[in-house]
């Protein structure tokens, strides 16, 4: 049966809605060949690490700094100087970071500056084209998740789908357990030739990734960034795709589709209110999902209220498949 | 032997109740014809029975409440109302999709006549394929129950008689047929007993004498051409009615409709007609007292 529902899910209809995904590849293909990967440095972590050409020069910084932070604020009659102890100590711990793994100085990179598009690394190309995958995987979602049940009601195919002998939701669980691996292979797939072609420029490439959460330093490798926003990536299809999957097995109509769009961006507005925060971020969070959004949108500060909006979503995610499973079993499958 | 059983079916749409049977029973082996007016509840009734849409009520399959457990449905071939089927698979390919069993399908195809369109793909189909392919899956499907609702839409008549001998094959190999249809005279061929839907009630009738005998009505255009037919006929040791050049023939079972035609064929007939009512006597005296 599953085998049977793999061949229909990868027939011409479902391919063309993948298309998009070919095109993604090309064009980060293409764009990996014009990208300038010979920039001066890539750290720019000129706030924090000032340039050094070797090891000494970096222990002395570390070494300037270090004396700074003990030294503490001196106030007296004659000078007044304020050392800001918390940037203090993030200076420090990313210097003592690039010792303790004898790092070069564009051996790092900030988490900020992986959007940057004139500079590219391996991280830089990640990001950029896992970013415009999020825009694919929407859309792939809402016109999947929306036709692939309710086609059958359309070409009126459900009049034979329903009775092949096994429970009707075991039969809808099963074409969304279909579709969905279908989509999250096809996700996997385009992360995987995405890091291949950003190996080009592993020559150039930092070594780690640096950013803080409530000021402490955190690294990741390239491996580690690859995983996390892959692992995003795969969570935001799960939730996108089953919220659309459901729904339109609920209204049998492929119009739901769009409505669900819609839908989508009343629960980022409900999120936003949940948290307080009224602007487009949370929508972003919502899109990328999991632990990268935290970190893209919050970097140096994480407050546990930003997990309120997995909230909505996952409650709305598990309401929808409730009600299409009462509606579904009651259905009307003949027309 | 019951094989279908239906007790205290109720079927409403909105306030609108269109079913109401009290008890059903249908015989393994047997082929039943369920007939009404439009809107009497056919359709409907074979939609319940094939789980297709929610009822009140129990419906047994073998023993089994399809209710609690829809697996005889994976034995039961069904074609309601028009077929359906993926546009970009073959015949034969939409066939295995849906039917677990396939191995009757280049017998049943043999049958149907559609071996040679089985392997193209079936947004080429005309109408008429579209309804032998609904009827030869739901016969491949079928290993228990058929179930076919107005199986002979859109069918020329060589087809109409290549349907109606795999339903009878099917009916002869111990499956159980059900069908509803609005062309009496073709279906009583392939049908044992006769149902009649009537205010949301259905009462059964006996059919008496089938097939006792096949009544055909031939006209020719001049007298020496019916003269000449009127020789074919005597020879064929059949009874007959003249009246002026119109032949009332009686083959006694001897005979198909599509024999005679194939016989009376150089006598240049200009009207042949298959005037075997049976069914359609019974079906407008039911109306009447029902």
């Amino acid at each position: 049966m599953i085998k049977r529902e793999y061949k229909h899910f990868f027939t011409r209809k479902y391919l063309l809605f993948l298309l998009p995904v070919i095109v993604f590849v090309f064009i980060s293909g293409y764009a990996s060949l014009t990208a300038d990967a010979e920039g001066s440095v890539y750290s720019d972590f000129s706030n924090y690490v000032e340039f050094y050409e070797n090891r000494e020069e970096l222990q002395e910084q570390y070494d300037y700094y270090k004396s700074m932070y003990d030294m503490g604020d001196i106030q007296n009659d004659d000078m007044n100087i304020g050392v800001n102890k918390e940037e203090t100590a993030k200076r420090l711990s990313i210097l003592k970071f690039c010792l303790d793994n004898n790092l070069e100085y564009d051996g790092i990179i900030d988490i900020d500056h992986v959007v940057a598009y004139r500079k590219y690394t391996e991280f830089n190309y990640l990001y950029n084209f896992g970013t415009a995958y999020v825009l694919f995987a929407i859309v792939a979602c809402i016109l999947i998740g929306g036709c692939y049940q309710s086609a059958d009601m359309v070409t009126k195919t459900s009049k034979l789908v329903y009775t092949t002998g096994e429970k009707r939701n075991r039969i809808i669980d099963r074409k969304f357990l279909v579709s969905l691996s279908g989509l999250l292979a096809v996700t996997v797939v385009y992360y995987i030739l995405i890091a291949l072609f950003s190996l080009q420029f592993s020559e150039f490439t930092p070594k780690y990734l640096l950013y803080f959460v409530n000021g402490k330093l955190q690294v990741m490798n390239y491996f580690g960034y690859f995983t996390a926003m892959l692992f995003s990536q795969l969570l935001m299809v799960v939730c996108t795709y089953t919220f659309m999957y459901y729904f339109s097995v609920a209204v049998k109509n492929i119009i739901a589709s769009i409505c669900t769009f819609f839908v989508i961006f009343v629960i980022s507005l409900f999120t936003n209110a949940v948290i307080n925060s009224p602007d487009a971020v949370n929508f972003i969070g919502f899109l990328r999902m999991g632990y990268m959004s935290f970190v893209n949108v919050t970097n140096t500060t994480f407050e546990i209220k930003y997990c309120l909006y997995f909230i909505p979503i996952i409650a709305g995610i598990a309401i929808m498949v409730t009600i299409s499973k009462i509606i579904s079993s009651k259905a009307d499958y003949s027309r | 032997m019951t094989f279908v059983a239906i007790k205290n079916l109720k079927k409403q749409y909105g306030k609108n109740l269109v079913l109401d049977i009290e008890s059903l029973e249908l015989q393994k082996g047997r082929a039943y014809g369920f007939f009404g007016a439009n809107g009497s509840g056919k359709s409907t009734l074979l939609k319940c029975l094939t789980s297709l849409i929610d009822y009140k009520g129990e419906i047994e399959i073998d023993g089994v409440n399809l209710k609690k457990n829809p697996k005889p449905l994976e034995r039961i071939g069904l074609l309601i109302e028009n077929p359906a089927f993926y546009n970009d698979l073959t015949g034969r390919k939409n066939i295995e999709y849906f039917c677990k069993d396939t191995s009757s399908i280049d017998e049943y195809a043999e049958i149907l006549q559609v071996k040679d369109i089985l392997d193209k793909k079936y947004r080429t189909y005309s109408l008429g394929m579209r309804q032998k392919l609904g009827i030869l899956l739901a016969c491949v499907k079928g290993k228990d129950l058929i179930v076919l609702d107005e199986p002979f839409n859109g069918l020329d008549v060589i087809s109409v008689d290549n349907a109606l001998r795999l339903i009878n094959h099917c009916r002869e190999i111990g499956v159980t047929v059900i069908l509803t249809s609005h062309q009496l005279d073709v279906s009583q061929k392939a049908i044992d007993s006769i149902y009649l839907l009537k205010n949301c009630r259905i009462k059964e009738f006996i059919i008496p004498e089938k097939k006792s005998g096949e009544r055909f009505l031939f006209e020719f255009a001049n007298k020496e051409n019916a003269d000449a037919a009127e020789k074919l006929i005597g020879s064929l040791a059949v009874e007959y009615e003249r009246t002026d050049n119109i032949f009332k023939i009686n083959s006694q079972g001897k005979f198909t409709f599509y024999d005679m035609i194939d016989k009376l064929k150089p006598c240049e007939y200009i009207k042949a007609e298959d005037i075997t009512s049976a069914v359609k006597e019974l079906y407008l005296e039911m109306e009447k007292s029902v």
